[in-house]
């Protein structure tokens, strides 16, 4: 189920009056919770659920095997079966055929030509956040950083909770699980920052993302007939349609989950303006970053270490990063490509220079910040060309003709541009807090009439696209 | 949570209201598409006995009425609307309006038979939303889309209506003569070639023929047939060098087993493409007097038949 459908339209009030009204207990909210969820999750294909329930019974047994076990090599022993488990799902259901078909150029380019046995595997929606969040839970387990629980409703409740379900936050257990067994009660001021939430997250993928694809996906498309400075700006498009639609979906699952009395973590930090690429991946997708962090980079041993040691922590947290958005050359390429810009900020120690807010006490930012934020933008935006390509070859072939086309076919101002500065604007306003705050009564609310209109007005201009990191 | 929920309730209640209320104001008088508004007045007093030629744009751009009314000996009115108007809501309208003794010669474009339940189109809600008893005309799914690009269409034609009263002389439509045919030729410009890539109808084809757009055309040829009015049907001009032959033999498979009328066959209109300028479906002057001429020829006989 989309956010941006009507079935989700009818869904989400249904089960917030429901969830408040009916099932007033804890036990009865979270298995609501539970049944809502896989209604959710099953309304893309019914038999994702198996998979998911799959998922969430294994990482469960684990963890209460893993509570009862003091030998530590069978404690090993069960958490390597939670990462096989895990690892062998996205393995098989997202990584088989990138294997097969490299496996199969590699020999070809031997002159040994093999046929590809087709297995037409679909991609289950939000397989990556899901199973990263069990094994989240799995390995805190093992540390001994939290318990395992033995309450199986509450544990898939947390697994499968339909706002962050398909494409996260990537909810770590110290933090949510435990919200599943303490009384929620409902909170106005809670759920009223979770409502502006949904409507400005809604902003972000309706108005800005959906309009920006309709412009990077025309550009990308037809590529070879466009001129540099078309391809630069078809760059910059995908830029703000990747911010918005995702960074959208954030806010809006963030959202939804405060109606219910959840508080999820902050998952974008306002990235378009980090002064350099460290504070960039400070601030862009908060949850997968930290997961890296603290589950892969730190116990490789981090930023400690020799300098080999440092530069090969640092490719390899990038690149598996990179391999988790998508089965593609493209994607580790991006990540080989973040990971190049961060070195030298690590290198030099200058990776925790950009710590403070930016333009704390000013309302503008200085020359120099404004400089670093373009350059950081730059940096980051030509890395998304390597994203957005289908194969390495577009990627090459886009990023040469962008630096060498003359002529070709250009795009003219448009209405739109003037949207994304507004926008621009107001992110840049917000940026203290998570989102746009108000103080008068009577602005704020012809505010909220202004955005939903707008909202209402694109809805209906543009097809519903689907969020780009459902596909993750 | 009670004043959640009220808080909740009256921003979307405000919201609602505020879109009712332009809704209200800007539709009513019927302030824009005059044509549109010639039209429905003159179906709503028009006299029995008399021929309607229906379509989209391939009938409304390409149809000379005054040629055809005077080899036919009838008094002939082109009521089309344009091409993005879904078939089924045109059918709807006209069934409701045809009086006894009138005949309804239908032209449908190509795309018509393999897509009848397309999403509303821009100029269609612009319809509705101009003369909103038009609604009930609309096929099931389009009535919600409409309801839901009400916004939309607010903001649309308040725009429209502000430039309006700023540039009085911006929106000027189209020349249609007594007889509702397109007199506007003149300012076509020639930018149909057979070159283009757009292959303008089969790109909007499916695989297969609509059967809803079907079941609408006999369910249309039944009520008029029952309000004691003839139901037609008719094909397209269409240029030589862009159309399909499989295109025949799929439109007379299509009313091979029921009852309903035609005048000519899907090719019986293909032109030389010299014929077309804008669009595909939209005839020179020289291409309309000859397309109208073909239709009468192959009216007669049916109008004989009827007779």
């Amino acid at each position: 189920m989309l956010f941006n459908s009507i079935d989700f339209l009818l869904f989400l009030p249904s089960v917030f009056l429901l969830y408040w009204f009916v099932f007033k207990k804890l036990k009865t909210q979270n298995l609501f919770i539970l049944l809502a969820s896989y209604l959710f999750y099953g309304w893309w294909d019914w038999r994702f659920l198996f998979l998911i329930l799959a998922s969430t019974l294994v990482d469960y047994s684990i963890g209460l095997l893993l509570d009862k076990t003091i030998d530590n090599r069978k404690r090993k022993y069960l958490l390597y079966t939670s990462l096989i488990f895990n690892l062998g799902l996205l393995g098989v259901f997202k990584y088989y055929n990138f294997f097969i078909d490299n496996w199969i150029d590699a020999w070809s380019q031997l002159g040994i030509t093999m046929h590809k046995s087709s297995l037409n595997i679909i991609l289950p929606v939000g397989i990556s956040f899901y199973t990263f969040q069990t094994l989240s839970y799995t390995i805190d387990v093992f540390k001994k950083k939290i318990n395992p629980t033995k309450n199986f409703i509450g544990f898939a409740s947390f697994v499968s909770f339909f706002p962050q379900l398909v494409a996260g936050p990537i909810e770590r257990a110290s933090n949510l699980l435990p919200q599943f067994f303490a009384k929620r009660t409902f909170s106005y001021k809670l759920a009223t920052s979770g409502m502006r939430l949904i409507l400005w997250g809604f902003f972000k993928k309706i108005v800005i993302a959906d309009n920006c694809a309709v412009f990077a996906n025309d550009i990308f498309n037809n590529y070879q007939d466009q001129s540099g400075i078309t391809l630069a700006l078809g760059a910059v498009f995908f830029a703000f349609q990747i911010y918005g639609d995702f960074s959208g979906y954030s806010d809006i699952a963030i959202g939804v989950a405060r109606l219910f009395g959840f508080k999820l973590m902050r998952n974008f930090n306002y990235p378009y303006f980090s002064r350099d690429i460290a504070e960039f991946w400070r601030r862009w997708h908060i949850s997968l970053s930290t997961w890296f962090r603290d589950y892969l980079y730190i116990p490789l041993g981090g930023s400690r270490g020799s300098k080999y040691k440092k530069v090969r922590n640092v490719l390899i947290i990038f690149i598996v990063s990179g391999f988790w958005h998508g089965a593609n050359w493209t994607f580790i390429s991006w990540g080989a490509l973040n990971a190049i810009y961060f070195l030298p900020l690590l290198l030099t120690n200058r990776n925790r220079k950009n710590l403070t807010e930016i333009a704390k006490d000013n309302l503008l930012p200085s020359l120099k910040e404004v400089f670093q934020i373009i350059i950081t933008f730059c940096l980051t935006t030509f890395a998304w060309i390597f994203f957005r390509a289908k194969n390495m070859t577009t990627a090459l072939d886009y990023i040469f003709r962008m630096f060498s086309n003359q002529d070709g076919e250009s795009i003219g101002f448009n209405f739109f541009a003037i949207i994304i500065i507004l926008f621009v604007i107001l992110e840049w306003i917000s940026r203290k807090s998570e989102s746009i705050q108000i103080q008068n009564k009577y602005v704020r609310y012809l505010f909220y009439i202004i955005i939903i209109h707008v909202i209402l007005f694109y809805s209906t201009t543009n097809e519903p696209q689907s969020f780009i990191y459902f596909q993750f | 949570m009670k004043k959640f929920i009220l808080k909740t309730s009256a921003l979307f209640i405000g919201v609602i209201s505020i879109n009712l209320l332009f809704f209200i104001v800007l539709s009513s008088g019927k302030k824009f598409l005059q044509n549109e508004n010639t039209l429905n007045s003159f179906l709503d007093k028009s006299p029995q006995n008399i021929v309607f030629a229906v379509g989209g744009s391939s009938m409304r751009n390409s149809f000379d009425s005054e040629l055809v009314s005077t080899e036919l000996q009838k008094e002939v009115y082109n009521t089309s609307f344009s091409f993005a108007h879904n078939a089924g809501f045109v059918l709807n309208y006209m069934t409701d309006k045809v009086k006894e003794g009138d005949i309804i010669v239908f032209g449908p474009e190509f795309v018509h038979y393999y897509s009848y339940n397309r999403p509303i189109t821009i100029s269609q809600m612009a319809s509705v939303y101009n003369s909103p008893s038009l609604y009930k005309y609309l096929i099931e799914n389009q009535k919600r889309e409409f309801v839901f690009n009400v916004p939309r269409m607010n903001i649309l034609f308040s725009y429209r209506l502000l430039k309006m009263n700023l540039y009085p002389n911006l929106f000027i439509e189209p020349n249609y003569s007594d007889r509702g045919d397109y007199m506007d030729h003149h300012k076509d410009k020639k930018s149909w070639n057979p070159s283009n890539k757009s292959k303008y109808e089969r790109s909007n084809m499916r695989p297969e023929s609509s059967s809803g757009f079907k079941q609408a055309l006999i369910k249309a040829n039944k009520k008029i047939h029952e309000k004691g009015a003839s139901f037609f049907v008719t094909f397209p001009p269409y240029p030589i060098s862009d159309y399909d032959t499989w295109i025949t033999d799929d439109l007379l498979n299509f009313y091979k087993d029921t009852s309903i009328k035609l005048i000519g066959k899907p090719n019986s209109f293909v032109l030389n493409d010299t014929l077309f300028s804008n669009h595909p479906y939209h005839t020179t002057v020289e291409g309309r007097r000859l397309r109208s001429g073909i239709f009468s020829k192959l009216a007669k006989k049916e109008l004989e038949i009827i007779k």
